[in-house]
């Protein structure tokens, strides 16, 4: 009896223990996309992504996505897009997509006889993986691939054996898909073609499938839809002009191409690879025993596992697939552009300790510097921390580098309000109909009186999804109360708004003190921007001509600026009225000696006062800027 | 498993009956027995009160902006049936059939509008009827129209031209931008009200730029850049204008955008000999030429001008932008000798302190209506531009150049007018319902010039224009649907044929004349 039970231990196969390696692989992945990459700052989009879909709740928006192939999908993935607003539900459409991906390309791996690369199916989801953490958007494309790889599956199990029954089967679902997905479709007929040829061993039906996919394209998408050759073959392809039009949507294209190719060249190798061991086979004078693993199989077994002990633990398959996830985050990940996202997003959301303290850890970026400047502003810091951070003139109001995503709200707050329009609306235009976009034209509209113009932005965003509550609200406000008078932010930034009209460049700053020294952003700018432009003479003087009476202490900065100018003039540092403080003086010639000591190497002196007065403006006068 | 199949399909077949019976339910009409009158009459959305309705437009589904939970609406006229619409919510929505045959049976006559709506009490209350009056003259069926975002310095977002059907809510794109790969679409213009004529402008980064030629059947390609351009009432002429403008911004200015015409002429294109023309009095050296206007019978073209302010190369914008006042010009036309005759001054703007823009006249020849502004070329752009209208056969008579503004203008820019082919209509752009966003407005313009309360391109969804992120301008009346639409425009434009056009060496203003790729980026003129 014991001798019978051993036996049938040796003879039955080894059961599976632990959580299947897909299970374990995508509760990794959802952690990662949710907490690490966060979809949310992706939906939010920073002005960095321009090929972010716009959604409307709708018949009439939908009805547009009807007319042409791939449409639906595209209006699929307009729709899936949007719950990236959530990054736990953007992070669950992404694990949802990968994990469809890793499926499907299991099955077709499985279907045509490849059991044991199946490992390879993890390699979609580690593309997706690279492809988010470099913060790019390509929802629609990866969608397409999605079809084509679900539409093949079903090909794969559904069609019926013969050449004939399988023939009708691909031309039905060539029509389905081709009208679902547009250009993706492509990617279907040749893994069709592929299977049929290399591995199902009928040539003619697949060189059929191949012809025919070229054919579909032409036959529905030029001649029954009316679309030209390039949008009927390539539409959600790479390919595509329009999607080309878009700038964030050139970064990872190779990714992109490799997770629409990686399956058909799986199956391009291995049915090669197939033929080749059925070609020595054949000519080989000694039978081979069947079932005998080709160099491909042997080596895929090797590196990835039997699938059949596809679970996680301590096996080489897990192992390798580890290794493959660590190294696409060690080499995709990018935190530096995800602090642009999140300095972004924090600005935009008021979170100005957050913004801060990006500013604290990061080295010198335009953009950053100028969110920076902003939070010191809104925490009333700037005239006093200002040079705790890298600093550069061009930052402040960004006047380097066209950054009217970043703009719009720093001319609201200081009153350019027309400046912050033609910002967003030019944003509207290069980013599509964003809700942020919307929602802050609608501000901005509100504020120049333009009740009607923001009633219809707001319009718009109540049929967007997550915005159509705040949007409503408003709306029953302007009915509540159509001028606002009742809005306190809307009547400050009224009451601070460029009056004076003018079509060319012009000091708006001065402009906006004169007609209302009670400006604090345009003061404290102002005087910020003489700081970092180091014009002590015109710092000097506009510090008597503005400085707002109410002030009872001058900031440091102002300070500091004001006791080297004098210094420097060799005028009396004190006098009636602006007495400069004790502590400032100690520190000026404190840092005056220490600078002495390091003669003439300018280098050397900001590496070493950098610790003691690297937050001083003397610092910035002399050794930064 | 035959039991399953059994209750699955029972159970849906009950599912079925429930969702039917409240959808019937819900929106069966309920009787208004009785009622309280309401000394008003009812707010509702668009404004179609007391005007002149053409009798073969789409039906005016409107909202009814009045609290209650059901809504009732009668339309009725001194002849055929009714017409009885019940909603519970405040969107009306009539239907095309037995409207088009009450405003069929009842043209020259008033139509009234009853609307009742239940209150939270559960009674009805009916409101002062609404009153319009249906025209006896159609208006053409086709309204082809420029549908974008409001744009600011560079174009990316899609332009459609589109083709409404006036006579019900079918739309059809003519061309979009997204066919020359994110080009520019600019002005169409039609020979007369008729679509088989018609010359559009594409500027595309990848393609170039030139214009679309719809000569009947075919459609061919002048490698040239026409701006804003006026056929001749034959079709063998087209006047377009070259022009260089430049946008620039106000900087506290309600309407942020600007634009100035700094140097322009006007060029005829010969549509026989293929070629172009520049006659020396629409293209002098020291005025810029703008806006051509054919008159009804083609004997006349007016046109705007103005005299140029600064010297060449001046930086845009310059100094004087301001200052620039067009005139209303005109001059003389024999079509068989192909000879041009003097130059008249219609109406100077020194007389009218105003500088106008958009001369268009009605194809009877007895009209000039013409957009009014502060300054410049563009009354778009600004709040002060007004419509008004010229009484042409009065001129020949008096000499005078008796205008008016028209009582329908608003606070705001009216501008963009076209002409029905009967003279009794007008479509123009106004930013008076809401703002930036330009909307199409339709008034009905009598015997005598009386030009009345437009009423705003009826939508099918009444609520359209209260999301509608996109403006509309250029509108142009034509009776039949182009021909030529959508991609078989494209291929045209996409392909490397075109029509190569003798530009006359001693063109008077060089500089405006020359169209780069570059200015595909341009901006669009709204």
């Amino acid at each position: 009896m014991t001798e019978t039970t051993d036996q049938t231990r040796k003879t039955a196969p080894r059961r599976k223990v632990g959580l299947p390696l897909s299970a374990v692989f995508f509760a990794a992945f959802y952690l990662v996309v949710a907490l690490e990459i966060e979809p949310h700052l992706l939906y939010h989009g920073a002005g960095l992504i321009d090929n972010f879909p716009v959604f409307y709740r709708g018949w009439d928006f939908f009805a547009g996505f009807t007319t042409y192939p791939g449409g639906i999908l595209e209006y699929l993935s307009a729709f899936l897009s949007q719950l990236f607003y959530h990054s736990w539900a953007g992070a669950a459409v992404i694990t949802t997509q990968a994990w469809l991906i890793c499926l499907c390309t299991g099955c077709a791996i499985g279907a045509v006889g490849l059991p044991r690369w199946r490992g390879l199916r993890f390699v979609g989801p580690l593309l997706l993986l690279a492809l988010y953490s470099q913060y790019t958007f390509h929802l629609p494309v990866t969608m397409g691939a999605l079809a084509a790889l679900a539409a093949l599956c079903l090909y794969l199990k559904l069609a019926p054996k013969g050449q004939t029954g399988a023939g009708v089967w691909f031309l039905a679902f060539s029509v389905g898909l081709y009208a679902l997905a547009g250009g993706p479709y492509l990617l279907f007929a040749l893994l069709c073609g592929l299977v049929e040829i290399l591995f199902r061993g009928r040539p003619r039906l697949g060189a059929i499938q191949l012809a025919l996919g070229t054919a579909v394209p032409f036959g529905l998408g030029v001649v029954a839809f009316g679309q030209r050759p390039h949008d009927a073959y390539f539409q959600l392809l790479p390919l595509s002009w329009k999607i080309a039009s878009y700038a964030s949507s050139e970064l990872m294209r190779n990714a992109v191409w490799a997770l629409l190719l990686s399956l058909p060249s799986i199956l391009l190798v291995g049915g090669i690879g197939s033929a080749s061991l059925n070609w020595r086979r054949r000519h080989s004078k000694k039978t081979k025993p069947s079932g005998r693993q080709g160099w491909l199989g042997k080596t895929t077994t090797k590196l990835l596992g039997d699938p059949a002990r596809s679970r996680f633990g301590p096996n080489l398959g897990t192992a390798a697939l580890i290794v493959a996830t660590a190294a696409t985050l060690l080499f995709y990940r990018d935190p530096k552009v995800k602090t642009l996202f999140e300095t972004d997003y924090f600005s935009c959301h008021g979170q100005w300790s957050k913004v801060i303290e990006i500013g604290r850890r990061n080295p010198y970026h335009y953009l950053v510097c100028h969110a920076v400047n902003r939070a010191l502003y809104r925490e009333g810091r700037l005239g006093d921390e200002m040079f705790a951070f890298p600093q550069r003139p061009e930052a402040l109001r960004l006047t380097r580098q066209e950054a009217l995503w970043q703009k719009s709200d720093m001319c609201v707050d200081m009153g350019l309000v027309n400046e912050a329009e033609n910002a967003l609306m030019i944003c509207i235009e290069t980013h599509g109909e964003r809700p942020l976009l919307l929602h802050r034209l609608a501000r901005v509209n509100e504020i120049k009186g333009n009740i009607s113009t923001a009633r219809v932005l707001l319009g718009a965003l109540a049929k967007v999804p997550f915005w159509s509550g705040a949007a409503r609200a408003e709306l029953a406000r302007l009915d509540a109360d159509p001028e606002l008078s009742q809005d306190a932010a809307i009547q400050h930034w009224r009451s601070i708004m460029l009056r004076q009209d003018f079509v060319r460049d012009a000091d708006t700053l001065t402009l906006l003190l004169t007609e209302n020294p009670a400006n604090r952003m345009a003061y404290e700018y102002g005087m910020a921007g003489l700081l970092l432009t180091k014009s002590l003479d015109q710092f000097a003087r506009n510090i008597e001509t503005f400085r707002p009476a109410v002030v009872a202490q001058d900031p440091r900065h102002h300070l500091e600026a004001l006791l080297l100018h004098r210094t420097l003039k060799r005028q009396p540092i004190d006098v009636p009225g602006r007495t400069i403080p004790r502590e400032a003086k100690i520190r000026l010639h404190e840092f005056f000696q220490a600078l002495q000591q390091h003669g003439k190497d300018k280098a050397e002196a900001a590496e070493a006062l950098r610790g003691p007065f690297g937050d001083t403006y003397y610092y910035y006068y002399f050794l930064g800027g | 498993m035959r039991k399953r199949l059994a209750v699955s399909s029972l159970l849906l077949v009950v599912a079925a009956g429930v969702w039917a019976g409240i959808a019937g339910l819900s929106g069966r009409p309920e009787a208004v027995d009785s009622f309280v009158q309401i000394d008003r009459p009812p707010r509702i959305e668009p404004d179609y009160a007391d005007a002149v309705i053409p009798p073969n437009i789409a039906p005016l589904n409107f909202l009814v902006r009045e609290a209650g939970s059901a809504y009732s609406v009668r339309i009725a006229g001194p002849q055929g049936d009714p017409v009885e619409v019940f909603s519970r919510k405040p969107a009306i929505r009539i239907r095309p059939r037995p409207w088009h045959a009450l405003l069929e049976q009842n043209r020259g006559q008033e139509l009234q509008i009853d609307v009742f709506v239940k209150a939270e009490d559960g009674r009805w209350n009916r409101f002062q009827a609404i009153t319009n009056r249906v025209a006896n003259e159609d208006i053409d069926r086709f309204l082809v129209y420029r549908k974008m975002h409001p744009t600011h310095l560079r174009v990316k977002g899609r332009i459609d031209i589109e083709v409404r059907d006036l006579t019900s809510f079918r739309k059809s794109v003519l061309l979009s931008s997204d066919s020359p790969e994110n080009g520019c679409i600019n002005c169409h213009a039609f020979a007369g009200n008729r679509s088989d004529k018609m010359l559009l402008g594409v500027r595309s980064p990848t393609y170039g730029v030139g214009t679309l030629l719809v000569d009947g059947p075919a459609v061919h390609q002048i490698d040239a850049k026409f701006g804003y351009t006026s056929w001749h009432p034959s079709g063998q002429v087209a006047v377009y204008a070259v022009n260089n403008l430049p946008m620039f911004y106000h900087s506290s200015r309600n309407e942020v955008r600007d634009t100035v015409d700094l140097d322009s002429f006007l060029a005829c294109y010969l549509s026989d000999s293929k070629t172009i023309a520049v006659e020396p009095n629409l293209a002098r050296k020291e005025h810029l030429e703008n806006w051509p206007a054919w008159s009804g019978d083609g004997k006349h073209l007016y046109f705007c001008s103005a005299p140029m302010l600064w010297p060449r190369d001046t930086p845009s914008p310059p100094p004087q932008y301001d200052q620039v006042r067009y005139s209303l010009m005109r001059i003389s036309y024999d079509l068989a000798s192909d000879r041009w005759g003097e130059l008249e001054t219609v109406l100077s703007s020194k007389d009218t302190g105003k500088s106008i823009a958009m001369p268009r006249c009605s194809p009877d020849g007895r009209w000039l209506s013409f957009c009014m502004c502060d300054y410049g070329y563009f009354p778009a752009w600004q709040a002060g531009s007004d419509l008004c209208l010229m009484d042409l056969a009065a001129r020949d008579t008096t000499g005078k150049p008796p205008y008016r503004r028209l009582e329908i203008n608003s606070d705001v820019s009216e501008s963009w007018q076209t002409w029905s082919s009967n003279s009794r209509w007008i479509v123009f752009s106004s930013k008076r319902l809401h703002g930036v966003f330009t909307r199409l407005f339709i008034s009905y313009v009598d015997a005598d010039g009386t030009v009345h309360k437009p009423i705003v391109l009826p939508q099918k969804d009444p609520a359209f224009y209260e999301s509608c992120l996109l403006t509309f301008n250029t509108p142009e009346l034509v009776t039949d649907r182009p021909a030529a639409t959508g991609e078989t425009l494209a291929r045209v434009f996409r392909s490397p044929k075109r029509l190569s056009v003798e530009m006359p060496l001693t063109m008077a203003t060089p500089k405006a004349a020359g169209p780069t790729s570059e200015s595909a980026w341009q901006a669009q003129r709204e």
